[in-house]
């Protein structure tokens, strides 16, 4: 199991446990964009260093740890991302969990999500990682140098 | 565009995705983004449930739709339907 498989297991327990518990699905939609998020550096750091012996590398680290939580939004709302119709839907996912996020962990208001808008969040996590795995290689190759390298043309 | 008018556009295109899910209706409203940036937020009124994947396909053809009259805001679609459950009502914690 990867580490972001383990962090949406832990959003879906924590959302389970946490029902009727407006800081545990807090955690839980937290917590599902975190596992997208390492989802998507272990994908751009694969595509960029790839082979298990890679893994290992203080480069890989680097690779890995270069994706920003900041440029997601704008990077996956123009082009070359929204010119693929598989990283467009990706995009629409992980914009709105990431926006969830900062709802989760800043805002202060009490009402903020049901069971059921919980669970919708988590599915939206699970769809993004089941959306990744089914990515060909050139759009994978788009997706990593596109949310790791500014282009400055 | 305002409110109005891009309220004309996505109307048609969630009553024609979610028709069988029994579309009620739909409120948008525009916000601030964690980012500073000012979005739109759709939520379609809905008896049934709708799969995530097709909220983004509606979402997709919300924004192709609004980027042709010009709209780039960012939309973020919300799906209600009435279960009769409020938000966090039962927890007891205070922020």
């Amino acid at each position: 199991m990867t580490m972001a498989e383990r962090l949406l297991w832990l959003a879906e327990k924590t959302a389970e446990m946490g029902a009727y518990s407006l800081t545990l699905k807090r955690r839980a939609v937290s917590t599902a964009y975190y596992a997208v998020f390492h989802a998507l550096a272990s994908l751009c750091a694969n595509e960029l260093l790839p082979g298990e012996r890679a893994k290992d590398s203080k480069e890989y680290e680097r690779v890995y740890r270069a994706l920003e939580h900041g440029s997601l939004k704008h990077e996956f709302t123009k082009s070359p991302l929204k010119d693929h119709r598989r990283l467009r839907e990706i995009g629409v996912l992980v914009v709105k969990l990431q926006s969830e996020r900062h709802n989760s962990d800043y805002m202060p208001t009490r009402r903020l999500y049901t069971k059921k808008t919980c669970a919708e969040h988590l599915a939206s996590a699970k769809l993004v990682m089941t959306l990744l795995d089914t990515l060909n290689e050139e759009e994978r190759r788009v997706l990593a140098v596109s949310l790791l390298f500014k282009n400055r043309a | 565009m305002n409110l109005s008018q891009i309220n004309e556009i996505v109307t048609p295109i969630l009553e024609h995705r979610f028709h069988a899910n029994g579309f009620r209706g739909s409120d948008i409203s525009s916000e601030e983004d964690f980012d500073g940036e000012i979005v739109l937020r759709v939520t379609a009124h809905i008896e049934k449930p709708v799969e995530v994947m097709d909220r983004v396909d509606a979402t997709l053809e919300i924004q192709d739709a609004l980027e042709q009259k010009g709209e780039s805001r960012t939309v973020y679609l919300e799906v209600e339907t009435d279960n009769g459950e409020k938000p966090d009502t039962l927890s007891g914690e205070e922020i």
